[in-house]
């Protein structure tokens, strides 16, 4: 099975460290080593590489479908505590039993199918109490131009107006995916029943194609508030269905990124700042250059660095 | 009020349905939106307009294929089976079922687990009684699946679809439950009616058992025909050679359309079907296409070519 260079997309990489920042977070509501991570780690199980290095103490299980790719996987194994499991996902999820044990589970979908929304769906209704869903979909407006009519039969059932075209804009569609995700949430858990999903951070990132990830905790409704309090001084938290973040870091050589270094963080004009600092615009303009280094200043944490290695 | 009209006020509502005005809002929403953009479809298509929030409501009526003209007079071709009547007690009845698309193909009916492609959403019965939809895309026994030699609701059906209105200016004589959002399944009119149902949808449910395998074949006899709401068939409908049906109950007139047949395999060809793994299939559709999408028919038929040119060298 053919694979694209997963490790080497930028802002899916800052996305991946924000699942760990978020992650790293729960150690406020209760003890990590009580949860399991599940995830689609891909040829490299970069995710879970990630995870060993700063959580060790999480369980781990790749479910994986492709026999090809699961070889690649026992090749690429980050430590001995990570589970492979050979499996098709909806079969997995029929068969998934929580026991009342907390997990996080990563959906990272390259498509946007209404089987992702009903995987979604069944997954709310199974996790145990203060679990971890994360959704990836593609969300590229380029694949509905012309096709409103397919979007609309497709996912309806999602939609407040099922009559409306779908937005041409990247980050309105993206928007509206996650509407659609939070229709998906109230209609599996509605204000009726003791446990909800609450967001904890909802991004948007282009590597080549759009993509929509939102990261949310089931919970119950009378704690709610106390695990909002938690992540409500996180820059990167989005708690109320509020308009998704973009993550659009430039690519900066490793000297200008250290060069940079030295001036972050940065509170104020950030961008403008490290315009000067650089001294030349990194993009179209001086204004683009501007947002593209304050995106910079933002995540710069969090983004890996390609460098050529000794092997 | 600024103008004409009725405003409705409800307070103090119960905390469970407050909650579903607030924390619910999107979900209730969208769900009130299909339910009237469905149940109410046919009176929307008449006039009446519906808005939430501001927002129109575009209705999703039924809508089966009906070819126009066929050519020639006794040539087959994809029409909807109806039935009519007035019942002694004056209750009119317009019955109608057909396909509302293409049948899918074996491969779509397979896959439709994973890639949902298709919704069964609108297939099924919907009953109408006073423009007012009781019953909404029914698969159940209360419409006749599973019953009297009508296969029980299967994604192989998700074409067929009907409508049954029933109208009367007394309508006490409508075969509705008491709070009248329900069909009545002990009704002895909607029982009579029921066997009509099923009579019709046997003509369906057989040519997609004889299409089988042969969706892309049938395709290109439905693609002939032009979608059509209910009251654009009751307009065709009177051009249509009715015949009278004296030995059902109610006595009615009927329209049953010949369906095209697929024709027998020529006696010098033979039909191929395997499973193979769905990686191979996309590497095998990459090697020979550039595209691992093809269709796997198509990949194939070509796999067969190919050594067939081998074989006759």
């Amino acid at each position: 099975m053919k694979h694209p260079p997963y490790p080497l997309r930028p802002n899916k990489a800052v996305d991946r460290f924000m699942l760990i920042e978020a992650i790293r977070k729960l150690e406020l509501i209760g003890d990590l080593s009580e949860y399991t991570y599940y995830g689609f780690g891909g040829p490299y199980l970069e995710e879970f590489r990630l995870l060993y290095e700063f959580c060790p103490e999480i369980g781990m299980v790749s479910i994986e479908e492709d026999g090809d790719t699961l070889k690649r996987q026992k090749f690429h194994l980050p430590c001995g505590t990570l589970r492979l499991e050979r499996a098709q996902f909806k079969s997995f999820l029929a068969q998934y039993d929580s026991k009342d044990e907390k997990s996080i589970f990563w959906l990272d979908y390259t498509r946007l199918d209404f089987g992702a929304f009903e995987d979604f769906q069944v997954l709310l209704e199974k996790v145990a109490a203060n679990s971890v869903i994360k959704v990836t979909l593609r969300a590229d407006p380029g694949d509905y131009i012309d096709k409103a009519d397919d979007f609309r039969a497709q996912f309806g059932a999602l939609m407040q107006d099922p009559s409306a075209d779908p937005p041409r804009d990247s980050e309105q569609f993206a928007d509206f995916v996650q509407d659609m995700l939070q229709v998906a949430a109230q209609q599996v858990l509605p204000a009726a029943v003791e446990m909800t999903f609450q967001p904890l951070t909802s991004f948007c990132y282009a590597d080549g194609v759009s993509m929509f990830t939102l990261t949310g905790i089931v919970c119950q409704r009378a704690e709610q508030k106390a695990i909002r309090s938690h992540f409500k001084s996180w820059p990167f938290a989005s708690l109320n269905w509020g308009r998704p973040k973009r993550i659009d870091v430039p690519f900066l050589s490793t000297k200008e990124r250290l060069h940079l270094q030295k001036h972050l963080p940065c509170e104020r004009n950030t961008g403008q700042r490290l315009l000067k600092v650089l001294g030349y615009a990194i993009d179209a303009n001086n204004r683009k250059s501007a947002v593209k280094l304050k995106q910079y200043a933002d995540f710069h944490r969090y983004f890996p660095y390609f460098v050529k290695a000794i092997p | 009020m600024k103008e004409d009209g009725t405003t409705i006020v409800i307070g103090n509502l119960y905390s469970g349905i407050a909650a579903r005005f607030s924390e619910d809002a999107k979900a209730f929403k969208t769900d009130l939106n299909i339910m009237v953009a469905t149940h109410y479809a046919f009176i929307i298509d008449k006039g009446f307009e519906v808005k939430i929030n501001g927002d129109l409501v575009k209705p999703r009526p039924t809508r089966l294929i009906f070819t126009k003209e066929p050519k020639g007079k006794k040539a087959p071709s994809i029409q909807p089976f109806i039935f009519k009547t007035k019942t002694k007690e004056g209750v009119e009845v317009f019955l109608t079922v057909g396909f509302t698309r293409p049948i899918p193909s074996q491969d779509e009916i397979a896959n439709e687990q994973e890639d949902k492609r298709y919704s069964s959403l609108d297939a099924g019965w919907t009953i109408l009684c006073n423009d007012r939809a009781v019953l909404y895309c029914d698969r159940n026994e209360l419409t006749g699946w599973g019953e009297a030699g009508v296969p029980r609701y299967h994604t192989q059906f998700i074409a067929i679809s009907g409508v049954v209105e029933f109208r009367s200016d007394d309508a006490s004589k409508l075969p509705t439950t008491t709070i009248k959002r329900g069909i009545d399944a002990s009704s002895p009119l909607y029982l009579q009616i029921k066997n009509k149902m099923r009579e019709g949808m046997r003509l369906f449910t057989d040519y997609t058992y004889k299409w089988k395998g042969r969706a892309e074949e049938s395709k290109k006899h439905i693609e002939l025909g032009t979608p059509l709401s209910l009251e654009e068939i009751k307009t065709e409908a009177m051009k249509l050679p009715f015949s009278a049906t004296k030995r059902s109950v109610p006595q009615g007139n009927q329209f049953k359309p010949s369906l095209p047949l697929p024709k027998k395999l020529e006696s010098r060809k033979r039909r191929i079907s395997f499973t193979k793994n769905v990686g191979e299939v996309k590497t095998v559709a990459d090697y020979l296409f550039k595209d691992e999408n093809t269709d796997p028919s198509d990949v194939g038929e070509k796999c067969f070519d190919l050594i067939l040119k081998e074989a006759c060298k």
